[in-house]
């Protein structure tokens, strides 16, 4: 796969350098590359923020670390929005504007311009959001200590951020819907760029609503007295909604579409009702719609303890494993004509729909009243199973497309064990997580005992594994890191490397007859 | 027959009527007041009520435009058309230098919000001369089949109003650059200053005019660097403010004499 | 004398814009919902409380209902310069897409004067808060349609604005109902229910 000729060389003949072709591409695969990239980098930082805090929770009656609870609380806000809003989405944004376009049939993405004002935004809004939160600013803190212009600049960095993937998602939907090739109609598109239609559908309707949360804050914050949305203390609680259940869920929904491309094509079968796996997608994205959760503006019943956030919670778990079932279903028929060394991806993606369920499950324990776990640590593990699955399912895409995106090579085993780090870190945070919550340890844990729950003993054993979770999850970003680089310096792929018969793998133009375009041609070997 | 695309938006459309009917009778919704939008009595939970019905507004517009569209469906699009196949959703475009000014327009006026309301004017003057220019160009790639005649056609119309602005706003910025700084500098230090630029810049056109086969990178290298090194001088003058002048004589039509420290 | 004649550029697929109109317009009706929902929510709350919302007499009905007509007009002349651009009848598109923006710009200034007028400082309370966040944003969303308008006029100067390219107007009509429909929902929800 090459860029586009357009895009290597400018009208008039003369060759750009490589700065001026990075800056100015509208080539899909450079900007789903630019995405990817940033990501990985973002990863890291806030990792490295997760670890910190990790750090500061050994000790629950005092501050080691960072000195003050206002600062442990920036820290801990920006380890949440980071994975969310500057790695999980941004990197899935890559993904989908590299392959769908492909696996549509489309040559290119549609409005190419305004998918990389998208990224450019974003990057810039990113970049701002991590200034605001590193100069006292942030979304908050519980000692208002902030400085005004700072958490000024980290909510405009948030709109910027918000509106750049709004925008890169409007071209990624409008890929799918109106730039499919013939015979493509939208039942028979492949899964990954089915669940960017649910889940973009789902951004569409809810990152707004996050937007509109960061306005009113603004707009109250620099005015002379701040009113009610501005005043500190009370920003996060405002915007937490879009970092918890059940809108986390439509963050991480495109993990579903990237299993349900891997499997088949792994295992050598089809899907046994592709159309199934269409509607269960689509019934999970619209039962992880959160931004009706808004806590910070509830009136009489908490609307955490109301119906529809717990029907919500229980509803999505049974989706999920029918999801997870249907592709064990492909796995188990697949069994005599699986190849005889599976793919590392294949792997990463039946874990990431396992991670979901156990967030899905987590979700649903945190919406049963007697247990009382809505602020406790459980929150937090729900928040790791959940975007740990997207982001370990983010990795099986890089690992299984990374190919088609850059053209070149990776040793499968480094990018495995990369991600089986991460995999790790994820159980040994989320665990511990789920018990110090039963035990009564608080979500955010503050500056002292009471601050933290006074949770019973036994929890700082178990803050120490989280501890360990926490490096093994930095360990394994920094492996996929590296694992990009070496894919820069690999050797040229093939066109086909999984024999993959989703449209992303042709080298020629095709056009769709099969009802069901999956696999047809490997299930004719296979069979 | 009901298309894909209308399943997927006009499902999620009922989904939403349903939980926002279901979390205004489950949250203190009046008898009538959640099947009637509030009009017949109260919704319970207004945030989540409204929330839903909203996204049911938004899934059900889309659905209404999938099932119309036929789901923009290429055989579909043919139809409309009259032709055997669809053209192509997207041509190529090839590079293009807007997303990324129009980016750094938006973060401009970001930071004007923070910083200072003449940085949010030249954010927004940006974004105005990026969405021309865009417009425009989009306007040359649609003209005629021959690229090479809408690029013709595109710098005919444009360069003569492109040139003279760009001109004018690089020479303005680059002088209210060095006027922050030799405003900020010392009596003596602006005098050093300027003598120092005044050499190099006469140094660099002498050189450049005496060796004209130095590579056209080297030369446009050469002038970013400085560009940028003034520009970020004259923010940091800026943000230094500038330094004390004693006024001389009195009186409002009175010379001003500056003596600097 | 010679003539050249060139190629004519291979057609758009028809849709896409309007499809990626309706997904961006999307996006914007649910910031609006957004707002609409805090500010009802918290609108009930200091009714059920007795307190008071807006001080007494500083909203209108007037000047918001001139608005609404303003609004509603703009409608009918963004649909009167689709209905020409699919008859290829440029002079009434012109026409008629010039008449769009004007209207729009004369919501705008009318609305400008109407908070002059009533002087509410911005942080008097929640509602002016409110007020200004959700009164300010619509003008900001009317302020991006006329320069749409203005675009596309451009480009119809250039005469793209045809039958052949008619999904350039559809897209952005689409986005003015919606400007139209938010309106709707700040008239009956700020200006009458006050």
């Amino acid at each position: 796969m090459t860029e586009t000729a357009a895009d290597t060389t400018r009208t008039g003949g003369v060759v750009p350098t490589a700065l001026e072709a990075a800056v100015t591409t509208t080539d899909h695969l450079r900007i789903g590359r630019a995405w990817l990239a940033s990501g990985a980098l973002l990863l890291v930082a806030s990792l490295v923020a997760g670890l910190l805090v990790s750090v500061e929770r050994m000790d629950l009656t005092g501050m080691a670390v960072f000195g003050d609870v206002d600062s442990l609380f920036r820290f801990w806000s920006a380890y949440r929005v980071g994975l969310v809003l500057l790695v999980v989405v941004p990197v899935f944004v890559g993904l989908a504007t590299a392959v769908v376009p492909l696996q549509v049939g489309a040559s290119s993405i549609v409005f190419p311009r305004a998918a990389a004002l998208g990224f450019w935004v974003w990057a810039l809004g990113a970049a701002f959001t991590v200034a605001g939160f590193v100069i006292d600013g942030g979304l908050g803190t519980p000692g208002a200590v902030s400085r005004t212009d700072a958490l000024a600049l980290t909510l405009l960095g948030l709109l910027m951020v918000i509106g750049g993937i709004c925008c890169a998602t409007v071209c990624i939907l409008t890929t799918i819907v109106a730039g499919r090739t013939a015979g493509m109609n939208l039942s028979r598109v492949p899964l990954f760029a089915w669940s960017v239609l649910v889940a973009g559908s789902i951004w569409l309707v809810t990152l707004p609503v996050l937007a509109a949360n960061t306005v009113l804050i603004y707009v109250d914050l620099t005015g002379r007295s701040a009113v009610a949305f501005g005043v500190e203390d009370t920003i996060w609680g405002q915007l937490s909604w879009a970092f918890s259940h059940p809108q986390v869920y439509a963050f991480a929904l495109p993990l579903v579409g990237i299993a349900g491309d891997i499997v088949p094509v792994a295992a050598r079968r089809r899907h046994g009702n592709h159309r199934a796996l269409l509607v269960l997608t689509a019934l999970i994205g619209v039962l992880s719609f959160g931004a009706y959760a808004q806590a910070a503006f509830d009136i009489g019943t908490p609307i955490r303890e109301q119906a529809i956030f717990v029907v919500e919670a229980f509803l999505i778990v049974p989706l999920v494993l029918l999801v997870l079932v249907g592709l064990v279903d492909v796995l188990r028929r697949g069994v005599g004509s699986r190849r005889t060394r599976m793919p590392a991806p294949l792997y990463l993606s039946v874990l990431s729909v396992l991670f979901l369920l156990d967030g899905t499950v987590l979700g649903a324990l945190r919406a049963v009243a007697p247990l009382d776990l809505l602020d406790r640590s459980t929150t937090g593990a729900q928040f790791t199973f959940t975007i740990g699955a997207a982001l370990l399912a983010a990795m099986a895409g890089t690992l299984w497309w990374g190919d088609l995106i850059v053209g070149r090579v990776v040793p499968q085993g480094f990018g495995l064990a990369s991600a089986l780090a991460v995999a790790v870190g994820i159980v040994l945070i989320a665990v511990p997580d789920t018990i110090s919550g039963f035990m009564g340890l608080a979500d955010f844990t503050g500056g002292d005992l009471v601050g933290a729950g006074n949770p019973g003993s036994g929890v700082d054993v178990l803050n120490t594994v989280a501890l360990v979770g926490s490096a093994h999850l930095l360990v394994g970003a920094l492996g996929w890191l590296v694992t990009g680089v070496l894919r820069l310096r690999g050797a040229r792929s093939l066109a086909d490397p999984w024999g993959g018969h989703t449209l992303e793998w042709s080298t020629s133009p095709v056009e769709v007859t099969s009802e069901s375009p999956l696999l047809d041609a490997t299930v004719e070997a296979g069979a | 027959m009901l298309t894909t695309g209308f399943k997927l938006w006009f499902g999620s459309c009922a989904a939403a009527l349903s939980a926002a009917v279901f979390a205004g009778y489950t949250s203190g919704g009046t008898e009538t007041g959640p099947i009637s939008l509030g009009w017949k009595g109260g919704v319970g939970n207004h945030v989540t009520y409204v929330l839903f019905v909203t996204a049911a507004a938004v899934f059900g517009l889309l659905g209404i435009i999938a099932i119309a569209f036929r789901d923009a469906d290429s055989e579909s699009v043919a139809e409309v058309l009259g032709v055997d196949t669809a053209p192509p959703a997207q041509t190529q475009v090839g590079s293009s230098i807007w997303p990324v000014l129009g980016a750094l327009g938006v973060a401009t006026l970001v930071i004007g919000l923070v910083v200072s309301s003449a940085l949010f004017v030249v954010g927004l003057l940006v974004l105005v001369a990026v969405s021309l220019e865009w417009t425009m160009n989009n306007w040359s790639e649609r003209a005629t089949g021959d690229p090479e005649v809408n690029r013709e056609l595109r710098e005919r119309l444009l360069r003569p109003i492109e040139i003279p602005i760009l001109a004018l706003v690089g020479i303005g910025v680059l002088v209210l650059a060095m006027s922050r700084v030799l405003l900020a500098s010392s009596v003596n230090g602006a005098v050093l200053v300027a003598g120092v630029v005044g050499v190099c810049v006469f140094g660099a056109a002498f050189l450049f005019s005496r060796r004209p086969n130095i590579p056209r990178r080297v030369v446009s290298t050469v002038l970013i660097v400085s560009c940028v090194a003034v520009l970020a001088a004259g923010i940091v003058a800026a943000a230094t403010g500038e330094r004390e002048f004693h006024q001389q004589g009195g009186g409002s039509g009175g010379d001003h004499v500056e003596v600097g420290e | 004398m010679s003539s050249t004649t060139f190629s004519p550029a291979v057609p758009n697929r028809p849709r896409t814009l309007v499809i990626g109109s309706a997904l961006a317009t999307s996006g914007v009706l649910m910031f609006f919902g957004g707002l609409f929902a805090l500010y009802f929510s918290r609108r009930a709350d200091a009714m059920a409380w007795g307190t008071e919302w807006f001080p007494e007499g500083a909203i209108r009905l007037p000047p918001g209902g001139m608005n609404m007509a303003t609004m509603a007009l703009s409608a009918i002349t963004m649909a009167w310069a689709v209905y020409s651009v699919i008859n290829n009848d440029r002079i009434h598109s012109y026409l008629a897409m010039a008449i769009t923006a004007v209207m729009g710009v004369a919501m705008l200034n009318q609305t400008v004067f109407y908070f002059n007028d009533i002087a509410l400082p911005i942080d008097h309370s929640e509602a002016t808060t409110f007020l200004f966040v959700i009164v300010g944003a619509h003008m900001a969303m009317v302020l991006v349609g006329v320069f749409w308008l203005g675009l596309l006029l451009l480009r119809a100067l250039g005469g793209q604005d045809t039958s052949r390219n008619r999904d350039l107007v559809s897209a952005a009509a689409l986005y003015w109902y919606a400007a139209v429909a938010v309106y709707m929902v700040i008239w009956l929800g700020i200006y009458i229910a006050k």
